[in-house]
């Protein structure tokens, strides 16, 4: 098998310590060249033009231009690195995805979570290019999860359940916490896909087994993996139609 | 205990006051009728003292069972208490005008007594007529003293009631700077592991141990110190110098340092980490903010008992939000709550382009 090709990197950070720390964990990555360090947005812009780099390792909190102002900018351009932010921020994650950001690390970042951060974005720069006409429904979730930023796929959530200021996304025996209301959450999901059914709690429509009448007459979904979700009276007519088809 | 009424102890007259009280009204009744006697130059003087001195003592102990009963009503309403008082006071004085009736009338009379009964005898008057005129005139007098011990009952309840003010306040102005402690950035705590893990990773071990010293040094200032407990001037800034100092590592060409404390100021007391958001907020909008070097002066002067503290950036860069940040509040509130008029923060753009707050508050010494 041929090598790959390197994966040419730029590193952006204003701290030339948080610099020199990158290039070294990135002189460890297989496939992985570092083709230039910049101390700000503007000049990571500069150095973008000059090498077309293939990975943007890049802070997000950096004097005059900062890591968003890079991934706008970086918009209008045709060609469009893989985008790693890198950052000790994690509550930029959720603004990181709307950028379309390939990973979100925190720092300080471990070598392998770099390394596993590399080989996303190899995968998506060999992989077939985006559509151009992606689904306008969400696809994943970015959730802070013991100290990182984990992507959770829609396609994976069993239900939702809002706690407080906080929805909870169950994930087979796991769940992960996003900030985030239950309205918004409703109206960025799938609707094929997902349906309300309680004033806190959604469910993914292929993980209903049944719907049953409890002994003192409410509504009642049976999941998949065998958990029982109330329906909610105001959702109960949504629910019998769903399971009539 | 019911759960209108919360485990508030009931504030009781002084007891010594009670006391003293009963005695001190019975003996005004002996004195003043013994006197009353010798200036009359009444008959039987040390006789009828005697059976004054037995009355009196009766007199006492019916006292002593009125505040028994009292006692056990403390803390009711004041209404409450002066029904109690007029209603016990009616038995209370009945009781005392049978040991008076008694003593005078029925142990061994002397010839006077037998004398007035005699007459009372023949005027048809009956022993139970004279008991009733006895209790009348004498519930007026155990009225009052119940009347007495009611008042003190409630002057001990306001004096406690006080108290539990003052104390509430202590404790709440405590609660208060509690909560507005100086919390540690979090932000700040990862930046700084990420320029340690990057000098030990560049085999820097030298600087990395420097920095993991004040690192644990500023922590341990910052997590351990009492924030309602005031600090020497020149540890405050000493630990300000040690938060820069890790800061300058991030930024190493792009942050100075200033700092002026004329030595006579050095054990100037103020609130400890005062300092702290005022400093972190001009490395986060001044120092991050710009790409050229900036210089963070601390200076401390006084003048006429007041201490001006002040810290000063330099930074020339795109403007900020102009509101107070959630840190300038944090400090003007401590200082609010620790000094009340008496000290200020003031801040805003120097004519250079930079920033600087100004703290006043009066200059205080260890005693």
């Amino acid at each position: 098998m041929p090598e790959p090709r390197p994966l040419r990197t730029l590193i952006v950070d204003d701290e030339p310590l948080a610099v020199e720390r990158l290039q070294i964990l990135c002189a460890d990555i297989a496939g992985l060249e570092v083709a230039g360090t910049a101390i700000d947005g503007a000049g990571a812009l500069r150095l973008i033009d000059e090498t077309a780099p293939d990975v943007l390792l890049i802070d997000i909190q950096m004097p005059n231009v900062d890591g968003f102002a890079v991934a706008e900018a970086l918009q209008e351009r045709s060609l469009r690195p893989a985008l790693i932010f890198v950052t000790a921020y994690a509550e930029y994650a959720v603004e990181a995805f709307d950028v379309a950001a390939t990973d979100y690390l925190l720092k300080p970042v471990g070598q392998e979570r770099l390394a596993r951060a590399i080989a996303r974005a190899r995968a998506q720069l060999e992989g077939p290019p985006r559509p151009a006409t992606a689904s306008p429904w969400i696809t994943e979730f970015w959730v802070p999860h013991r100290g990182e930023i984990t992507r959770v796929m829609a396609r994976d959530i069993d239900f939702i359940e809002a706690e407080r200021d906080y929805m909870r996304l169950h994930v087979g025996a796991r769940s992960f916490m996003l900030h985030q209301t239950i309205t918004e959450l409703e109206r960025k999901l799938d609707p094929d896909a997902f349906m309300r059914i309680h004033r806190s709690v959604i469910v993914r429509k292929d993980r209903v087994t049944a719907l049953r009448r409890t002994g003192g007459g409410a509504l009642e979904l049976h999941l998949r993996d065998g958990r029982q979700l109330r329906v909610g009276r105001t959702y109960a007519g949504d629910a019998r139609a769903f399971i009539r088809g | 205990m019911s759960a209108e009424m919360p485990d508030v102890p009931v504030a009781h007259a002084d007891r010594r006051m009670a006391v003293l009280s009963v005695f001190v009204f019975w003996a005004l009744y002996f004195v003043l009728n013994t006197l009353r006697a010798v200036l009359m130059h009444s008959p039987n003087q040390l006789d009828m003292m005697l059976r004054r001195g037995v009355v009196v003592a009766g007199g006492i102990a019916v006292t002593f069972i009125l505040y028994a009963l009292l006692y056990r009503f403390e803390g009711k309403s004041m209404r409450t208490m002066l029904t109690i008082v007029f209603v016990s006071a009616l038995p209370a004085s009945f009781l005392y005008a049978l040991t008076n009736f008694a003593v005078f009338y029925l142990v061994a009379p002397m010839a006077s007594s037998i004398e007035e009964m005699e007459k009372m005898r023949a005027e048809n008057i009956g022993m139970w007529s004279v008991l009733l005129e006895l209790a009348v005139n004498w519930y007026f007098f155990l009225a009052a003293w119940a009347s007495l011990y009611v008042a003190l009952s409630y002057a001990a309840r306001s004096v406690h009631a006080e108290r539990r003010a003052v104390q509430y306040r202590a404790e709440a102005q405590t609660a208060q700077l509690q909560a507005l402690r100086y919390q540690v950035n979090p932000h700040f705590l990862f930046n700084t592991l990420n320029s340690l893990a990057a000098l030990v990773l560049n085999h820097r071990t030298g600087e990395a141990d420097r920095m993991i010293v004040n690192l644990a040094t500023f922590f341990r200032t910052s997590l351990a110190t009492d924030t309602t407990d005031d600090v020497a001037l020149a540890d405050e800034i000493e630990i300000q110098r040690l938060y820069l100092d890790i800061e300058q590592v991030r930024f190493p060409d792009r942050l100075a340092v200033e700092v002026d404390l004329p030595p006579a100021l050095a054990a100037a007391r103020v609130p400890s980490l005062i300092l702290q958001p005022i400093v972190e907020n001009a490395i986060k909008h001044g120092v991050a903010r710009v790409a050229t070097r900036v210089t963070v002066a601390i200076r401390a002067a006084a003048s006429n008992d007041v201490l001006r503290l002040s810290v000063e950036n330099d930074a020339v860069g795109p403007a900020v939000g102009t509101g107070v940040g959630v840190g300038l509040r944090n400090v003007r509130s401590r200082l609010e709550t620790r000094f009340a008029g008496a000290a200020s923060c003031a801040y805003g753009p120097t004519p250079a382009g930079g920033f600087r707050v100004e703290l006043t508050m009066p200059l205080q010494f260890d005693a």
